[in-house]
Protein backbone atom coordinates (compact mmCIF):
# COMPACT_ATOMS: atom_id res chain seq x y z
CA UNK A 1 0.00 0.00 0.00
CA UNK A 2 1.37 3.39 -0.85
CA UNK A 3 0.79 6.36 1.34
CA UNK A 4 0.31 9.65 -0.43
CA UNK A 5 1.44 12.52 1.73
CA UNK A 6 -1.08 15.35 1.75
CA UNK A 7 0.35 18.59 0.35
CA UNK A 8 1.03 21.23 2.94
CA UNK A 9 -1.19 24.26 2.80
CA UNK A 10 0.12 27.75 2.24
CA UNK A 11 -1.97 30.87 2.43
CA UNK A 12 -2.60 32.86 -0.75
CA UNK A 13 -3.59 36.49 -0.29
CA UNK A 14 -6.08 37.59 -2.98
CA UNK A 15 -4.61 39.71 -5.77
CA UNK A 16 -4.91 43.48 -5.48
CA UNK A 17 -3.39 46.66 -6.91
CA UNK A 18 -2.39 48.94 -4.05
CA UNK A 19 -0.46 52.11 -3.34
CA UNK A 20 3.34 51.82 -2.96
CA UNK A 21 3.19 52.48 0.79
CA UNK A 22 0.42 49.95 1.41
CA UNK A 23 2.15 47.27 -0.66
CA UNK A 24 5.31 47.55 1.43
CA UNK A 25 3.35 47.82 4.68
CA UNK A 26 1.34 44.65 3.94
CA UNK A 27 4.52 42.68 3.17
CA UNK A 28 6.18 43.90 6.36
CA UNK A 29 3.06 43.23 8.47
CA UNK A 30 2.87 39.61 7.28
CA UNK A 31 6.62 39.27 7.96
CA UNK A 32 6.50 40.82 11.44
CA UNK A 33 3.52 38.77 12.57
CA UNK A 34 4.57 35.46 11.06
CA UNK A 35 6.57 34.14 14.01
CA UNK A 36 4.25 35.04 16.87
CA UNK A 37 0.97 34.11 15.23
CA UNK A 38 1.73 30.67 13.84
CA UNK A 39 0.58 31.70 10.39
CA UNK A 40 1.31 29.34 7.50
CA UNK A 41 3.79 30.39 4.81
CA UNK A 42 2.10 33.08 2.77
CA UNK A 43 2.22 33.97 -0.91
CA UNK A 44 0.90 37.25 -2.20
CA UNK A 45 0.64 38.39 -5.83
CA UNK A 46 0.01 42.07 -6.36
CA UNK A 47 0.51 45.13 -8.49
CA UNK A 48 1.06 48.84 -7.94
CA UNK A 49 -1.42 51.65 -8.37
CA UNK A 50 -0.09 54.17 -9.21
CA UNK A 51 3.07 52.82 -10.88
CA UNK A 52 6.02 53.59 -8.60
CA UNK A 53 9.74 53.24 -8.00
CA UNK A 54 10.77 51.04 -5.07
CA UNK A 55 14.31 51.29 -3.75
CA UNK A 56 16.43 49.00 -1.56
CA UNK A 57 16.77 49.41 2.20
CA UNK A 58 20.26 50.91 1.91
CA UNK A 59 19.92 52.80 -1.37
CA UNK A 60 20.82 56.45 -1.60
CA UNK A 61 18.09 58.70 -3.05
CA UNK A 62 20.69 61.23 -4.14
CA UNK A 63 21.61 59.09 -7.15
CA UNK A 64 21.04 60.88 -10.47
CA UNK A 65 19.09 57.94 -11.84
CA UNK A 66 16.66 57.87 -8.93
CA UNK A 67 16.27 61.65 -9.19
CA UNK A 68 15.45 61.23 -12.86
CA UNK A 69 12.56 58.87 -12.06
CA UNK A 70 11.30 61.28 -9.42
CA UNK A 71 11.40 64.10 -11.97
CA UNK A 72 9.23 61.98 -14.23
CA UNK A 73 6.64 61.93 -11.46
CA UNK A 74 6.91 58.38 -10.11
CA UNK A 75 6.25 58.12 -6.39
CA UNK A 76 9.05 56.49 -4.40
CA UNK A 77 8.96 53.97 -1.58
CA UNK A 78 11.85 52.39 0.29
CA UNK A 79 11.52 48.64 0.74
CA UNK A 80 12.26 46.79 3.99
CA UNK A 81 14.46 44.48 1.87
CA UNK A 82 17.82 44.86 0.15
CA UNK A 83 18.66 45.22 -3.52
CA UNK A 84 18.30 47.99 -6.05
CA UNK A 85 15.62 50.22 -7.59
CA UNK A 86 12.67 48.66 -9.44
CA UNK A 87 10.11 50.48 -11.56
CA UNK A 88 6.77 48.85 -10.84
CA UNK A 89 5.03 49.50 -14.12
CA UNK A 90 3.74 46.84 -16.53
CA UNK A 91 4.86 44.22 -14.06
CA UNK A 92 3.59 41.80 -11.46
CA UNK A 93 4.96 41.63 -7.95
CA UNK A 94 4.93 38.77 -5.48
CA UNK A 95 5.90 38.29 -1.89
CA UNK A 96 6.44 35.14 0.12
CA UNK A 97 6.89 34.92 3.87
CA UNK A 98 7.59 31.90 6.01
CA UNK A 99 9.81 30.26 8.57
CA UNK A 100 12.80 28.35 7.19
CA UNK A 101 12.25 24.59 6.97
CA UNK A 102 8.69 24.76 8.29
CA UNK A 103 5.54 23.69 6.36
CA UNK A 104 7.44 23.13 3.15
CA UNK A 105 9.15 26.53 3.26
CA UNK A 106 12.74 26.48 1.90
CA UNK A 107 15.59 25.85 4.32
CA UNK A 108 17.72 28.81 3.24
CA UNK A 109 17.62 32.21 1.58
CA UNK A 110 19.35 30.76 -1.47
CA UNK A 111 16.81 27.96 -1.84
CA UNK A 112 13.93 30.43 -1.49
CA UNK A 113 15.40 32.66 -4.21
CA UNK A 114 15.99 29.74 -6.56
CA UNK A 115 12.63 28.00 -6.07
CA UNK A 116 10.51 31.15 -6.37
CA UNK A 117 12.33 32.11 -9.56
CA UNK A 118 12.08 28.58 -10.87
CA UNK A 119 8.28 28.76 -10.41
CA UNK A 120 8.14 32.03 -12.33
CA UNK A 121 10.46 30.77 -15.07
CA UNK A 122 8.31 27.70 -15.53
CA UNK A 123 5.15 29.87 -15.64
CA UNK A 124 6.64 32.03 -18.38
CA UNK A 125 7.87 28.97 -20.29
CA UNK A 126 4.36 27.48 -20.13
CA UNK A 127 3.08 30.69 -21.69
CA UNK A 128 5.55 30.33 -24.55
CA UNK A 129 8.29 32.74 -23.51
CA UNK A 130 11.96 31.93 -23.86
CA UNK A 131 13.09 32.50 -20.32
CA UNK A 132 15.87 31.00 -18.23
CA UNK A 133 17.58 31.55 -14.89
CA UNK A 134 20.95 33.29 -14.83
CA UNK A 135 23.70 30.87 -13.87
CA UNK A 136 26.50 33.31 -13.09
CA UNK A 137 27.98 33.22 -9.64
CA UNK A 138 29.46 36.69 -9.23
CA UNK A 139 27.77 39.28 -7.08
CA UNK A 140 28.15 43.01 -7.16
CA UNK A 141 25.75 45.84 -7.64
CA UNK A 142 26.06 47.50 -11.03
CA UNK A 143 24.40 50.87 -11.15
CA UNK A 144 21.19 51.70 -9.29
CA UNK A 145 18.66 49.56 -11.13
CA UNK A 146 17.82 45.99 -10.21
CA UNK A 147 17.47 45.13 -13.89
CA UNK A 148 21.10 46.02 -14.61
CA UNK A 149 22.56 43.87 -11.81
CA UNK A 150 22.39 40.13 -12.45
CA UNK A 151 22.87 37.55 -9.75
CA UNK A 152 22.45 33.77 -9.74
CA UNK A 153 18.89 32.62 -10.57
CA UNK A 154 17.67 35.99 -11.84
CA UNK A 155 15.04 35.64 -14.56
CA UNK A 156 16.35 36.38 -18.04
CA UNK A 157 14.29 36.80 -21.22
CA UNK A 158 15.81 35.57 -24.50
CA UNK A 159 19.26 35.48 -22.90
CA UNK A 160 19.59 39.24 -22.78
CA UNK A 161 17.07 41.08 -20.60
CA UNK A 162 16.64 40.61 -16.88
CA UNK A 163 12.90 40.65 -16.31
CA UNK A 164 12.68 39.26 -12.80
CA UNK A 165 14.57 39.66 -9.54
CA UNK A 166 13.84 39.48 -5.84
CA UNK A 167 15.03 40.94 -2.54
CA UNK A 168 14.97 39.56 0.98
CA UNK A 169 14.77 40.40 4.65
CA UNK A 170 15.35 37.99 7.49
CA UNK A 171 14.35 38.16 11.11
CA UNK A 172 15.82 35.14 12.84
CA UNK A 173 14.32 32.17 11.02
CA UNK A 174 11.58 34.17 9.27
CA UNK A 175 12.12 35.26 5.68
CA UNK A 176 10.38 37.92 3.62
CA UNK A 177 11.17 37.67 -0.06
CA UNK A 178 9.52 39.85 -2.64
CA UNK A 179 10.19 40.43 -6.27
CA UNK A 180 8.97 41.86 -9.52
CA UNK A 181 8.45 40.40 -12.98
CA UNK A 182 8.32 42.78 -15.95
CA UNK A 183 5.61 41.61 -18.27
CA UNK A 184 6.92 40.74 -21.71
CA UNK A 185 4.86 42.39 -24.46
CA UNK A 186 1.53 40.76 -25.23
CA UNK A 187 1.43 38.97 -21.89
CA UNK A 188 -1.70 39.35 -19.86
CA UNK A 189 -1.14 39.74 -16.11
CA UNK A 190 -4.08 37.46 -15.31
CA UNK A 191 -2.62 34.58 -17.33
CA UNK A 192 0.75 34.96 -15.66
CA UNK A 193 -0.88 35.01 -12.24
CA UNK A 194 -2.67 31.72 -12.83
CA UNK A 195 0.47 30.04 -14.14
CA UNK A 196 2.66 31.38 -11.32
CA UNK A 197 0.26 29.99 -8.70
CA UNK A 198 0.13 26.64 -10.46
CA UNK A 199 3.92 26.40 -10.63
CA UNK A 200 4.48 27.57 -7.05
CA UNK A 201 2.28 24.66 -5.97
CA UNK A 202 4.29 22.22 -8.09
CA UNK A 203 7.76 23.42 -7.21
CA UNK A 204 7.23 23.95 -3.50
CA UNK A 205 4.92 20.90 -3.35
CA UNK A 206 2.24 22.78 -1.48
CA UNK A 207 -1.41 23.64 -1.87
CA UNK A 208 -2.33 27.33 -2.00
CA UNK A 209 -5.47 28.27 -0.12
CA UNK A 210 -6.91 31.70 -0.73
CA UNK A 211 -7.44 33.65 2.45
CA UNK A 212 -7.78 37.34 3.32
CA UNK A 213 -5.24 39.06 5.57
CA UNK A 214 -5.94 38.63 9.28
CA UNK A 215 -7.31 41.69 11.11
CA UNK A 216 -4.12 41.97 13.11
CA UNK A 217 -2.06 42.07 9.89
CA UNK A 218 -4.30 44.66 8.32
CA UNK A 219 -4.18 46.95 11.32
CA UNK A 220 -0.38 46.66 11.56
CA UNK A 221 -0.16 47.41 7.82
CA UNK A 222 -2.23 50.57 8.25
CA UNK A 223 -0.02 51.66 11.13
CA UNK A 224 3.14 51.03 9.06
CA UNK A 225 1.74 53.09 6.18
CA UNK A 226 1.26 56.04 8.47
CA UNK A 227 4.36 55.74 10.60
CA UNK A 228 6.89 54.45 8.10
CA UNK A 229 6.12 54.03 4.41
CA UNK A 230 4.48 57.42 3.92
CA UNK A 231 7.19 59.19 5.89
CA UNK A 232 9.70 61.25 3.98
CA UNK A 233 12.34 60.32 6.58
CA UNK A 234 12.00 56.59 5.88
CA UNK A 235 11.72 56.86 2.12
CA UNK A 236 14.53 59.38 1.63
CA UNK A 237 16.80 58.79 4.62
CA UNK A 238 16.21 55.12 5.35
CA UNK A 239 18.51 53.58 7.91
CA UNK A 240 19.24 56.85 9.65
CA UNK A 241 15.53 57.29 10.33
CA UNK A 242 15.36 53.71 11.53
CA UNK A 243 17.60 54.32 14.48
CA UNK A 244 15.88 57.54 15.45
CA UNK A 245 12.40 56.08 15.39
CA UNK A 246 13.19 52.34 15.69
CA UNK A 247 12.11 49.87 13.06
CA UNK B 1 37.28 26.95 15.82
CA UNK B 2 35.44 29.75 17.66
CA UNK B 3 37.51 31.96 20.01
CA UNK B 4 37.34 30.54 23.54
CA UNK B 5 37.37 33.90 25.29
CA UNK B 6 34.06 34.97 23.70
CA UNK B 7 30.43 34.09 24.36
CA UNK B 8 27.80 33.42 21.73
CA UNK B 9 24.08 33.87 21.03
CA UNK B 10 21.66 31.63 19.14
CA UNK B 11 21.29 34.44 16.62
CA UNK B 12 25.03 34.18 15.87
CA UNK B 13 26.46 37.23 17.60
CA UNK B 14 29.56 37.13 19.81
CA UNK B 15 30.36 39.20 22.89
CA UNK B 16 33.61 39.69 24.66
CA UNK B 17 35.72 42.15 26.55
CA UNK B 18 36.41 43.42 30.01
CA UNK B 19 36.81 46.59 32.01
CA UNK B 20 33.14 47.54 31.88
CA UNK B 21 32.90 47.51 28.08
CA UNK B 22 31.61 44.66 26.01
CA UNK B 23 32.30 44.33 22.31
CA UNK B 24 29.69 42.81 20.02
CA UNK B 25 30.03 41.37 16.52
CA UNK B 26 28.77 38.56 14.31
CA UNK B 27 30.35 35.10 14.24
CA UNK B 28 32.38 33.68 11.38
CA UNK B 29 29.53 31.23 10.75
CA UNK B 30 27.04 34.12 10.34
CA UNK B 31 29.46 35.96 8.07
CA UNK B 32 29.90 32.89 5.88
CA UNK B 33 26.18 32.30 5.69
CA UNK B 34 25.55 35.89 4.68
CA UNK B 35 28.42 35.84 2.16
CA UNK B 36 29.68 39.20 0.87
CA UNK B 37 28.34 42.00 3.05
CA UNK B 38 27.96 45.21 1.05
CA UNK B 39 26.23 47.65 3.43
CA UNK B 40 26.09 48.12 7.16
CA UNK B 41 23.48 50.19 9.02
CA UNK B 42 24.92 51.29 12.35
CA UNK B 43 23.37 52.88 15.45
CA UNK B 44 24.61 56.06 17.12
CA UNK B 45 27.02 56.30 20.02
CA UNK B 46 25.22 57.09 23.26
CA UNK B 47 22.07 55.29 22.12
CA UNK B 48 20.54 52.44 24.05
CA UNK B 49 20.44 48.78 23.10
CA UNK B 50 18.13 46.17 24.52
CA UNK B 51 18.94 42.52 24.93
CA UNK B 52 17.40 40.59 22.05
CA UNK B 53 16.50 43.61 19.94
CA UNK B 54 18.03 44.66 16.65
CA UNK B 55 20.74 47.32 16.77
CA UNK B 56 22.30 47.07 13.30
CA UNK B 57 21.39 45.87 9.82
CA UNK B 58 23.56 44.20 7.20
CA UNK B 59 22.98 43.75 3.49
CA UNK B 60 24.43 40.88 1.50
CA UNK B 61 23.34 39.55 -1.89
CA UNK B 62 20.10 41.53 -1.76
CA UNK B 63 19.13 40.38 1.72
CA UNK B 64 18.88 42.63 4.73
CA UNK B 65 19.48 40.91 8.08
CA UNK B 66 19.31 42.23 11.61
CA UNK B 67 22.00 41.99 14.27
CA UNK B 68 20.62 41.51 17.79
CA UNK B 69 22.14 42.77 20.99
CA UNK B 70 23.12 40.09 23.51
CA UNK B 71 22.98 42.66 26.33
CA UNK B 72 21.09 45.76 27.39
CA UNK B 73 23.06 48.92 27.86
CA UNK B 74 24.45 52.08 26.37
CA UNK B 75 26.40 52.16 23.14
CA UNK B 76 29.86 53.39 24.03
CA UNK B 77 31.53 53.12 20.63
CA UNK B 78 30.55 52.24 17.08
CA UNK B 79 32.93 50.77 14.49
CA UNK B 80 32.34 53.43 11.83
CA UNK B 81 35.07 51.88 9.70
CA UNK B 82 32.56 49.21 8.67
CA UNK B 83 30.61 51.73 6.66
CA UNK B 84 33.52 52.16 4.29
CA UNK B 85 34.80 48.61 4.65
CA UNK B 86 31.86 46.25 5.26
CA UNK B 87 34.06 43.41 4.01
CA UNK B 88 35.82 43.45 7.41
CA UNK B 89 32.80 41.58 8.76
CA UNK B 90 33.64 38.71 6.41
CA UNK B 91 37.43 38.94 6.64
CA UNK B 92 37.96 39.52 10.34
CA UNK B 93 34.69 39.06 12.25
CA UNK B 94 36.31 38.76 15.71
CA UNK B 95 38.87 41.51 15.19
CA UNK B 96 38.50 44.53 12.97
CA UNK B 97 34.94 43.49 12.14
CA UNK B 98 33.54 44.22 15.64
CA UNK B 99 30.37 46.31 15.43
CA UNK B 100 29.72 48.12 18.71
CA UNK B 101 30.99 48.31 22.25
CA UNK B 102 28.40 48.51 25.02
CA UNK B 103 28.38 49.54 28.67
CA UNK B 104 25.96 46.92 30.03
CA UNK B 105 23.31 48.02 32.53
CA UNK B 106 22.87 44.77 34.42
CA UNK B 107 25.16 42.04 35.62
CA UNK B 108 24.73 38.42 34.74
CA UNK B 109 23.18 38.98 31.33
CA UNK B 110 26.01 37.05 29.75
CA UNK B 111 25.34 33.99 31.86
CA UNK B 112 22.75 32.53 29.53
CA UNK B 113 25.01 32.78 26.48
CA UNK B 114 26.92 29.84 25.02
CA UNK B 115 30.64 29.22 25.31
CA UNK B 116 32.70 28.36 22.22
CA UNK B 117 32.17 24.62 22.57
CA UNK B 118 28.41 24.92 23.07
CA UNK B 119 28.14 27.31 20.15
CA UNK B 120 30.04 24.94 17.88
CA UNK B 121 27.54 22.19 18.74
CA UNK B 122 24.64 24.58 18.16
CA UNK B 123 25.97 25.48 14.71
CA UNK B 124 26.33 21.80 13.80
CA UNK B 125 22.69 21.27 14.75
CA UNK B 126 21.63 24.28 12.69
CA UNK B 127 23.50 22.97 9.68
CA UNK B 128 21.80 19.61 10.01
CA UNK B 129 18.31 21.09 9.78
Amino acid sequence: MSVVKAAREWRLIPFGAYSPSLNMAIDEAIFKLMAGNKLPPTLRLYSWNPPALSIGYFQNTESPLIKEYLKRGYPLVRRPTGGLAVLHKDEMSYSMVGTFARDGFPVSRQEAYKKAHESIRKALNDLGFEVNLYEGKEFGYKGDLCSSSWIAYDIILRGKDKIGGSAQRTNGAVLLQHGSISLPEELNRGCLREKVMENFEKIFQVKLKQQELADVELSLAKKLVKEKYEKWEWNYKGGRFLFLGRD
Amino acid sequence: MYPKELKYTKTHEWVGGSGGFIKVGITSYAAEELSDIVYVGLPSEGGKVEKGSSFATLESVKAVSDVYSPVSGEIHEVNHGLQEHPELLNKDPYGEGWIISVIPVGKGELNDLMNAEEYEKFVEEEKGK
